[in-house]
């Protein structure tokens, strides 16, 4: 029996797919690929047109696999926003496991749209969401699979328009000889705006480089094509010219009010399993703390928050049409939403008859309670997450993780009194002024968390599990350690087998990073167009899903800096001066300058600012709000 | 309400969802429904669903049944018009009704493969093959050596072929239907394929289709 007819999905008119589509093909490689339910749609709640009366064809990618990919809530938004457009119809692609991928290429079957099946090739526009650097690799793969040039200037006809936003996209240069425009900031109204742009542009028939002018004009839109870049003879930029009519500095989108942007109560739910399958609540955006290595909390400023009214309708009609049986209440710092306590308890007002579970991706040591514990763990028990992210006091100070090693450890005591026996405790090596006393700090720090153990602990005999996992400091554009350097990949591991060697305990688990990717994090995040070239070596040399410890090649990435002549050590090795031309110049995320410069003064002397709650202390991104205002 | 058979099909897209992300799309269905079903007590509630015999990745099928208990006053009749339009695309419920066999009653199961035999010119014609296929089915042991992780050890599955028929397609494909022994022990439709794999692998296809058609209790009785 062949794949003939869609049904399932909530959707006006059914279309039948045609006998000749490619899932004829597909039928005889997807007995013999992992996971074939990756590849074939038809899930339930995914959106169904009908191609004839189909003016724009979308194709929003994601370069990574489905399981990653649809754990994503900006695809989700973006996927219910697009489809919104009367004859605009927005389908997923995710990059296809290596297995997927060689059967594709052997069978040359072209790269299709997870709902029709048709080839993007033939789409007007594909959107990349991308939120990290080792992905970028995967952009190629997923054109290259798709049957479209990678290189921007080799796709000379309008269609199809290959624009990219995400957390990366502050500083998105290493795409630039890919990529035709970058969407910075929040895409819920810019994406929009783009794709009605192209609308009139296909049907006055424009040519590529007069939609891209236009589009120029748009908020929140940069064409890295209409920007020259000029060098320096030490190789730093020189210059970054716009030319007419691209504005000399592009400023990120926000939405401006939460309560009243579109959320997916009516979300896909995946026929086989993914990494957070529950249902996700967004409480609010932005974050009050202030921490100087987070890029999240920088770029996403101001913080906007979502009434509790709405959240509770929200995830009640999410639940609902799901039919998930976990919510789970995501934000950068969800313990500072302000009624957290009381959306809770309305929360489980709804969830507990239903069996449906809370759940808080991290806490933070200096507002947990045990009362909050007890309402998010409820109905089901996990383990508990903490982030000091340093050892000692003083390099939290540093990075303004304004947490003291008395909150962490009273944190500690309040949960194994409650009876929790496993702590997870989050760090990150090689911040910057740090010293072997501050990375010994961390062993202390542990080892003082089981002493609480031992003290307070409601059932000893239980045993206690502490889970030390380490990551590597990579400093990202638009923070107050954009300029700083990282530390080489031999200093982070003398660094974690200094813990490993001081850590002798059966109680605590030790984890770590990988030094060498966390390299190659730090110079793609902070690398200039030169580094573009290195990206197609290694897709070239090593495939895409180079964020994927089985298929990271560090020899790759290491042969491509060689043959292209770049010195990673630049890029990641290298501290800069302030008045040194960045390559983000041109991308402002509504964050001052001399603000990231105060701050980067200040945590060089050891001292904290107080979070946005607490005192203003004039980042910038109030300039965002029109007539409203940042955490109001 | 209490215990609930639901006899439904799994075609099409849905071939491709493994046993265990089937039983997770139905407890969904369910939720999404609204029609309460039984939980497991303690820490970590979840859904009794019990799916009778376990349907292979890749392999269609329009005989499954799956039991349940209804905590709720929905009446069983109006379960499948509920449920169905909370199921993704492929898996459809065509019945509900009070189940009247214990699931170790459910005995044979009547299935049809699609052989295909796609080597070219050079290949073994369909017409051709047919016969030897049948000449192999009548052997009176087919013994495959199935391989566990621990150990393997040899089955012979021919006192468990019940009834055989097999046609020649159109083109270079054959249909084999079967009647095998469903449960203690299985004979799957893949099983057969390991025995041709094994013993005469002249006759192995280059590509196949699998579907479950029926399910029979011991007197050959639809399983209800």
């Amino acid at each position: 029996m062949l794949m003939t007819e869609y049904g399932g999905a909530p959707c006006s008119d059914l279309y039948i797919i045609p006998e000749t589509s490619m899932y004829h093909k597909l039928e005889r490689i997807l007995p013999n690929v992992r996971k074939p339910a990756r590849y074939t749609g038809g899930e339930y709640n995914q959106i169904i047109k009908n191609p004839d009366e189909t003016e724009i064809r979308v194709a929003l990618c994601f370069p990574d696999i489905y399981d990653i990919g649809m754990s994503n809530l900006g695809m989700r938004i973006l996927y219910g926003v697009i489809n919104k457009m009367p004859g605009v119809w927005c389908e997923r692609v995710f990059e296809p496991w290596s297995d997927m991928a060689a059967a594709l290429r052997e069978n040359n079957i072209p790269l299709y749209g997870l709902e029709s099946g048709d080839p993007i090739k033939d789409f007007d526009m594909l959107g990349f969401s991308v939120g990290y650097e080792l992905s970028y690799p995967g952009i190629l793969n997923i054109l290259d699979l798709a049957g479209i040039p990678l290189k921007s200037r080799d796709r000379t006809g309008l269609a199809p328009i290959i624009f990219a936003g995400g957390t990366c996209m502050y500083n998105p240069e290493p795409l630039a000889d890919f990529i035709d425009i970058a969407v910075i900031g929040e895409g819920e109204e810019l994406d929009l705006e783009l794709i009605e742009l192209y609308r009139r542009a296909k049907r006055a028939n424009w040519s590529k480089e007069r939609f891209l002018a236009e589009a120029a004009g748009i908020d929140g839109v940069y064409v890295p094509s209409l920007y020259h870049v000029e060098y320096n003879e030490d190789k730093t930029i020189k210059s970054i010219t716009p030319k007419k009519p691209a504005p000399p500095v592009v400023k990120k989108r926000i939405v401006q009010e939460l309560d009243k942007s579109w959320f997916p109560v009516d979300t896909i739910v995946p026929s086989t399993e993914i990494v957070h399958d529950r249902t996700v609540l967004e409480l609010f955006r932005g974050c009050i703390r202030g921490c100087r290595f987070c890029q999240a909390g920088y770029v996403y400023r101001p913080v906007r928050s979502k009434s509790r009214e709405v959240l509770v309708k929200q995830a009640a009609d999410a639940l609902e049409n799901s039919g998930y049986q976990e919510l789970n209440l995501a934000s950068l710092s969800t313990s500072d939403y302000r009624e957290l306590g009381a959306l809770c308890d309305d929360l489980l007002d709804w969830c507990e008859p239903r069996n449906i579970s809370l759940s808080l991706p991290s806490l933070r040591a200096d507002n947990f309670s045990m009362e909050l514990l007890d309402r998010v763990q409820r109905v089901r028990k996990s383990g508990l997450t903490f982030a000091p992210e340093a050892g000692s006091q003083r390099l939290r100070d540093v990075i303004n993780k304004n947490v003291t090693e008395e909150d962490i450890l009273s944190a500690c005591r309040t949960a194994f009194a409650g009876g929790y026996n496993a702590v997870k405790l989050y760090f990150m090596i090689g911040l910057p002024t740090e010293t072997d006393e501050d990375i010994l700090g961390i062993v202390t720090l542990a080892k003082k968390v089981l002493g609480v153990f031992k003290e307070s602990a409601k059932n000893k005999n239980r045993g206690v599990r502490i889970t030390v996992s380490t990551s590597c400091f990579v400093p990202k554009p638009m923070t107050p350690f954009q300029w700083e350097k990282q530390d080489t990949p031999e200093e982070f591991e003398r660094k974690q087998q200094l813990i490993k060697d001081n850590l002798r305990t059966r109680a605590i688990h030790y984890s770590w990073h990988n030094p060498q990717v966390s390299l190659i994090e730090a110079v793609l995040a902070r690398g200039d167009r030169r580094t573009g070239a290195v990206l197609e070596a290694v897709y070239k040399k090593s495939g895409g899903l180079q964020a994927w410890d089985e298929c990271f090649s560090y020899d790759a990435w290491r042969s491509a800096f060689e043959e292209i002549g770049i010195n990673p050590s630049f890029y990641a090795h290298r501290e800069r001066s302030y008045d040194e031309i960045l390559p983000w110049s041109v991308i402002s995320a509504g964050i001052n300058k001399e603000h990231l410069i105060r701050e980067s003064k200040l945590a060089k002397q050891g001292k904290t600012t107080p979070d946005c709650r607490q005192r203003c202390s004039g980042c910038g991104a109030n300039s965002l709000m029109k007539g409203l205002s940042c955490d109001g | 309400m209490g215990k609930t058979r639901l006899r439904f099909s799994k075609t099409g897209k849905a071939k491709y969802i493994s046993h265990l992300d089937l039983m997770r799309t139905f407890q969904r269905a369910f939720m999404r429904a609204k029609v309460g079903i039984k939980h497991t007590e303690g820490f970590n509630p979840h859904a009794y669903i019990s799916i009778i015999l376990p349907l292979a990745l890749g392999c269609e099928s329009i005989c499954e049944v799956l039991d349940v208990e209804i905590t709720d006053q929905t009446p069983v009749s109006l379960i499948p018009e509920r449920l169905n339009p909370c199921l993704p695309e492929g898996i459809e419920v065509v019945s509900a009704f009070e189940p009247i066999k214990k699931p170790g009653e459910l005995k044979y199961l009547r299935f049809r493969s699609k052989y295909m035999y796609e080597d070219g010119n050079t290949g073994p014609n369909a017409r051709h093959i047919k016969d030897k296929l049948h000449d192999f089915f009548r052997h009176d042991t087919l013994a495959v050596i199935k391989k566990t992780k621990r150990r393997q050890s040899a089955f012979d599955l021919k006192p468990y072929i019940k009834t055989m028929d097999i046609r020649a397609g159109q083109g270079e494909s054959l249909t084999i239907e079967a009647v095998v022994s469903a449960q203690n022990p299985s004979v799957s439709p893949a099983l057969l394929r390991m025995a041709i794999d094994q013993l005469e692998p002249s006759l192995s296809p280059s590509f196949f289709e699998d579907k479950r058609i029926e399910i029979y209790d011991s007197n050959m009785n639809i399983f209800k």
